[in-house]
């Protein structure tokens, strides 16, 4: 439940950032990248702290 | 059944031989009942007026004569208030949390109350299915939880624990920090709102497709087939009108078991 909403706000917060970027430097690819990111970095998130035991 | 006419006066609205008005969030829209000025009293505030009459009546009149061997009415309320009392708070938040009670059982029983007049046969309209009681409300349970925290924890140690929890490895504390903000401070809110509105509108938008869907087949389309698909859809109508009646309890329950946890959490933040 608490991991779902990592794995949201991970994908919002580094999509924002992405979306910044991409608004500067005027290419979309920075959006995406920015997505990705923050699901791996959410996913990572999720797993250190609930995955291992 | 009341149903009959409701689809009938939308029927008569658009019966045409174009076919059939599918229900959609134009649906949703009432004209108003009366007008006050510029005030419009449309049918989602007559649902919301008429649900806080009844509770409010309701427990006032039990609590009236509060009788030592409860007859049947006082103890249906006090089944329902100790189901929030003794069911939700102290797995959730514990012994402090019987402050919170008052809160979380008046939460419950007017979500259960105006979800519910989505299948009582006059009103049939869910008033939780229009964002703003959700929103409010879980703005309501937000503004608690983060004042109760920050009134246990002191302002910086509530973010302090909410964004830097005890027990993760330092070198993942710039991940973690604005992700763990934005879960609790921005989503949580939103997720609650968003939960019991959409499972709200998909299932009144649902119960209106099946019956008034099932009243056209049976009506305007000639033949065997208007005929049995007709009756089929007005049957499974009927199904989902049980399945809606226990979703519409199952989200009251969860929006409050949720607000209750997030003012536990808020409570005791030593993971």
């Amino acid at each position: 439940m608490h991991a779902l909403s990592l794995v949201i706000a991970g994908v919002f917060f580094w999509g924002g950032i992405g979306w910044a970027i991409a608004q500067w430097q005027d290419n979309r690819i920075f959006i995406l990248v920015g997505v990705l990111v923050g699901a791996a970095a959410a996913l990572y998130l999720v797993w250190v702290r609930y995955g291992r035991s | 059944m009341s149903t009959t006419a409701l689809a009938g006066s939308v029927l008569a609205s658009v019966s045409t031989q174009e076919g059939f008005h599918a229900p959609g969030p134009a649906d949703f829209e009432f004209p108003p009942i009366f007008t006050i000025g510029a005030f419009e009293f449309t049918k989602p505030m007559l649902v919301i007026v008429l649900g806080t009459l009844f509770i409010g009546g309701l427990f006032y009149a039990v609590s009236r004569n509060f009788a030592l061997v409860p007859g049947k009415l006082q103890f249906a309320a006090e089944s329902g208030y100790n189901f929030v009392r003794n069911g939700i708070v102290p797995d959730t938040i514990g012994r402090e949390g019987y402050r919170f009670v008052p809160y979380l059982a008046t939460l419950f029983f007017f979500l259960a109350v105006m979800n519910v007049s989505g299948i009582i046969p006059i009103l049939q309209f869910p008033a939780t299915s229009r964002i703003a009681i959700p929103l409010f409300l879980a703005i309501i349970s937000w503004v608690i939880f983060n004042y109760v925290g920050i009134r246990r924890q002191g302002f910086g140690g509530y973010f302090k624990n909410m964004m830097f929890p005890p027990g993760v490895p330092k070198a993942i504390y710039p991940l973690l920090a604005p992700l763990e903000f934005l879960s609790t401070v921005i989503i949580r809110p939103f997720t609650l709102t968003l939960r019991l509105t959409m499972n709200m509108f998909a299932g009144h938008l649902v119960l209106l497709l099946t019956i008034l869907g099932g009243e056209y087949l049976l009506f305007e389309m000639q033949g065997v087939v208007g005929f049995a698909a007709g009756s089929m859809s007005i049957l499974f109508g009927i199904v989902l009108t049980f399945f809606e009646g226990f979703i519409q309890l199952l989200q009251a329950y969860v929006f409050t078991l949720l607000s209750a946890i997030y003012i536990g959490g808020a409570l005791t933040h030593e993971h």
